[in-house]
């Protein structure tokens, strides 16, 4: 569930990110790194899915490419 | 342990250009025009005239037979020979060839030495030669082979390199014995070219299964066993071929040092990928061949992969795949899965232990390959009051 | 590099990796980043486990290419059988007065709140329009034994005609078995027909959730559970609970219940939003916190019960680790993207109104229409099944498409649930981060997974039960 509230202000050259924690056991500094961390995995997401994107759609593809999905 | 070929024997009265394939009767009570294409065994009794071959014991019972008769003196082959059994008499190369026996479960025929995997512990070695002559003495033994035969098998060297003759051979099964179950053994490369599974399919064999081996969910440990690159991919593209066709699949694995360390993930990796398959057959080493000469390296006591080949059989057939464990012992196999243990072991090249005295199990046990004495578990010892 | 996801397992740097099929690894953050950006050398220990688990592929074999293909289509084809659970809800009269039930009526003999005979010929004749090798119908309510006449009409109905369409036909009844008498008995005794009820827990727990005159509903429900065994057969008589805010400190107290009256495993229900749990905001985040802890702690009763050599499963886990653990396919209706709703199983009211599940139906008591697919009275087969009352959420849900779920490791194992999100959140998609549905099912993945990881045999133990599921 969420834990930490973001607002995102893009306001050319800088990106303002503003953190409010849900609940009041989170203290700042950790709501800072967990935001820090989601979005380097983001970053490496959408590398990843960049990467592959081509495999998938051949994966895809060949799931569907025979006709009568029903009896396979 | 039964000798099914033979060198190097006596022929008399038969010049070496009359090989043929023949059915064997040890009755005498044959018609004419039957007996003229039958060999007959040699017992004490009297020796009938008008058999197209004679099957000696003992050269002593050269004298008792017709004048002009073709014999072959065969003493540790005419001993397990009975009636309907189908051998082929080669006097060229002095030689006897046992092609099928009615009181064997177990009868396969031998297409090829020709191979395109050099499987580490191989119990045929390849050859590169050429052997097509086999073909046509299958296809005229399989004309001669009973009808109530149970089951037939065809292995090599690799079947599939035959091509259209393979096709034929099939055929020649599904043709001439309607009832009886064929089991090929190959490695399945040959079909990863979907029209080549294809044409097995359409054959419609009523009661095919194709043995394969596979032994790692990983390709390079796969290839390394078969050392031929790029081999597993191959079997594994020509599985899902021959499912794709409706053609039954037994995958194949053979315990040895290579393969016992992934078992679990093995039986994983088929149980995700594979699940269509018809049965999973995990296969105690055999001690012939390149197995004999590598056997340092291949070697692995059954006590010492329990534990994978356990958790292995807990996952395929918790799966619901059939797994059977072949020429394994049962006292080295875990009382667990002990269930799943098949009596396989040909019995022409079986037979027990001194250790095995007193034991209640060995009715349903493998036994071991006399072939060889070496390549036997630690462990063995008899299986007393469990069940 | 094969499509694969990543989500956080703990908080001990663990991540939870799964391929384009929800085959999983569980590794660490480090191995992780050197993956994503092929970092990972070949001799490391990661490297091997990735290539046999279809992550990524090499010089050696590109064969995983093939089998995942063959995987998607495995876990995919049943979609084109369709519909395989039709309900029918033949009465909304019920005996019973419990607090959380929205749909019931009082029990008058007026036969308004009844199906009614056109109502069900004309909802038979959608059932069989739906192409499933399968299909099973259940009976449900109100108190579905108090209209046994027209039960029994639309079996034989419906055995009728399939002796052309030759489907695999399976029927359930839904009853409190307060009212089951000898005739209903002997009328599912010849029919085969299965008998689920109602068991929330102990009795004081049952008695507080299902107020009846006489305040018995617990001995009824036991006694009925004893009758209809006697007659029907021991496992053709299964039993469902209800979790209630009384529910949550009392799992293991269910879960004795259950074991007492031999039923060999409980479903562990989640909390439901709707109806009287919305109208008092009994449906709070506190809820939903305390109901993950009562289920891990049901959870963990189950698996030491287990230890001990009891077989008792717990069906909630066993349904998500089948799609966890094997190629298959699950038929829990919640838990299915594209979402189960109409394509997997549908509602025929008594009016003839037809909903795309339970949950609608109880949504249109609320008030709110939303999931109602049309009338067998008035419209066709095409007008409900094509209609944009089911497409739109249906497509705008799937788990694969959406914001979120599209990235996150667990999206294979996961479902659509457009009605829930829709009465929480006024979307059929939702906020995910605000989603108890996500919380609850990435709780649940966690959950198993870590307990998984830290010991084998409650691996051998999940292993056993997603194949049983």
């Amino acid at each position: 569930m969420a834990t930490v509230d973001v607002r995102i202000l893009a306001t050319e050259p800088e990106i303002l990110c503003e953190l409010r924690a849900l609940d009041k056991g989170t203290k700042a500094a950790d709501a800072d790194l967990k935001f820090r961390r989601e979005v380097t995995d983001h970053q490496l997401r959408m590398a990843i899915e960049e990467r592959t994107s081509g495999y998938r759609d051949l994966i895809l593809g060949l799931a569907f490419s025979k006709t009568g999905l029903q009896g396979g | 342990m039964i000798p099914l070929r033979a060198r190097a024997l006596e022929f008399r009265g038969a010049s070496p250009a009359s090989a043929e394939v023949i059915r064997v009767s040890l009755s005498a009570d044959r018609p004419a025009i039957i007996k003229a294409q039958e060999g007959f065994v040699v017992g004490t009794g009297p020796v009938p005239e008008g058999f197209a071959w004679y099957l000696l014991g003992s050269v002593d019972d050269f004298r008792r037979l017709p004048i002009d008769a073709r014999a072959v003196i065969a003493p540790a082959q005419t001993m397990f020979l009975g009636q309907g059994d189908v051998i082929a008499v080669d006097p060229l190369r002095k030689a006897i060839r046992v092609l099928y026996r009615g009181n064997s479960p177990y009868n396969h025929f031998l297409l090829t030495e020709r191979c395109n995997n050099y499987c580490l512990m191989c119990s045929q070695p390849p050859r590169d030669v050429d052997d097509s002559w086999i073909v046509d003495e299958v296809l005229r033994a399989i004309q001669l082979v009973r009808r109530d035969a149970v089951e037939i098998g065809f292995t090599g060297g690799e079947p599939t390199l035959l091509g259209e003759r393979f096709f034929e051979l099939v055929k020649a099964a599904a043709s001439h014995l309607p009832g009886t179950a064929l089991h090929i053994l190959s490695n399945g490369r040959r079909f990863s070219d979907g029209e080549f599974a294809a044409k097995l399919g359409a054959i419609g064999h009523h009661d095919l299964m194709m043995g394969i081996p596979v032994y790692s969910d990983l390709a390079h440990l796969h290839d390394h066993v078969v050392q031929a690159d790029g081999a597993y991919d191959e079997t594994i593209r020509g599985i899902l071929a021959l499912k794709a066709s409706g053609v039954r699949v037994e995958i194949r694995v053979v315990l040895q040092a290579q393969t016992v360390g992934r078992l679990p993930h093995l039986a994983q990796f088929i149980a995700r990928n594979l699940l269509f398959v018809d049965h999973v057959a995990l296969m105690g080493l055999e001690p012939t061949g390149f197995a004999r000469a590598n056997m340092e390296s291949i070697w692995c006591d059954p006590v010492d992969y329990a534990h994978q080949l356990s958790a292995a059989v807990k996952t395929l057939s918790g799966a619901g795949i059939r797994t059977s464990i072949y020429n394994s012992q049962l006292c080295v196999v875990p009382a667990d899965i002990r269930p799943h243990a098949r009596r396989s072991i040909s019995d022409w090249k079986q037979t027990y232990l001194p250790e095995c005295d007193g034991c209640e199990a060995k009715r349903e046990c493998a036994g071991f390959f006399a072939s060889v004495t070496h390549g036997r578990s630690r462990a063995i010892r008899p299986i007393v009051g469990a069940s | 590099m094969l499509p694969w996801r990543f989500t956080a397992l703990d908080g001990n740097d663990r991540y939870v990796a799964t391929n384009l099929v929800g085959e999983h690894l569980v590794l660490d953050r480090e191995t992780i980043g050197k993956f994503a950006r092929q970092e990972l050398a070949p001799a490391d220990p990661a490297y091997d486990e990735l290539k046999a688990r279809h992550f990524l592929i090499d010089d050696d074999t590109n064969v995983a290419v093939d089998l995942l293909a063959l995987k998607v289509r495995t876990k995919l084809a049943p979609l084109a059988n369709f519909t395989a659970l039709h309900i029918f809800v033949v009465t909304l009269r019920c005996e019973h007065s419990c607090p959380y039930c929205q749909v019931s009526r009082a029990n008058n003999d007026r036969g308004e709140f009844d199906m009614s005979r056109e109502t069900a010929l004309k909802s038979l004749d959608l059932v069989f329009r739906s192409p499933s090798p399968a299909l099973k119908i259940e009976f449900q309510g109100g108190e579905s034994l108090l209209n046994l006449p027209l039960i029994k009409l639309i079996v034989e109905e419906a055995k009728r005609r399939n002796e052309t369409a030759r489907r695999e036909l399976a029927f359930v009844v839904a009853t409190n078995l307060a009212v089951l008498d000898d005739e209903a008995l002997t009328f599912c005794k010849a029919e085969n027909i299965l008998v689920s009820t109602s068991l929330d827990g102990p009795a004081g727990l049952h008695n507080a959730n299902r107020p009846r005159p006489g305040r018995d509903s617990h001995e009824r429900a036991v006694d009925g559970i004893h009758r209809a065994r006697g007659v029907l057969g021991h496992y053709n008589v299964g039993a469902l609970m209800t979790t209630t805010s009384a529910s949550l400190n009392q799992v293991k107290a269910i879960i004795d219940e259950y074991l007492r009256l031999d039923f060999g495993g409980i479903f562990l229900r989640p909390l439901s939003p709707y109806g009287f749990a919305i109208k008092t905001k009994s449906y709070a985040a506190y809820s939903r916190e305390r109901w993950l802890e009562f289920y891990f702690e049901g959870l963990d009763y189950i698996i030491s019960l287990n230890r001990q050599g009891f077989d008792f499963i717990e069906h909630y886990a066993a349904m998500v680790l089948k799609k966890m653990l094997t190629p298959l396919q699950t038929s829990y209706v919640d838990l299915m993207s594209p979402a189960g709703i109409g394509i997997a199983a549908i509602v025929y009211n008594y009016d003839g109104t037809v909903y795309a599940s339970d949950e609608s139906r109880m949504l249109a008591e609320m008030g709110d229409q939303t999931f109602a697919l049309g009338n067998v009275h008035r419209d066709s087969f095409e007008d409900i099944m094509l209609g944009d009352a089911l497409l739109e959420p249906l497509t705008q849900s799937f788990a694969g498409s959406v914001p979120g779920c599209s990235s996150c490791a667990f999206e294979p194992w996961c479902g659509a649930d457009p009605v829930f999100h829709h009465a929480t959140q006024g979307d059929p998609v939702g906020k995910k981060p605000l989603s108890a549905f996500c919380t609850r099912s990435m709780a649940l993945f966690r959950g198993l997974i870590t307990r998984m990881e830290a010991d084998d045999d409650v691996r051998a133990l999940f292993e056993k039960w997603a194949n049983r599921a």
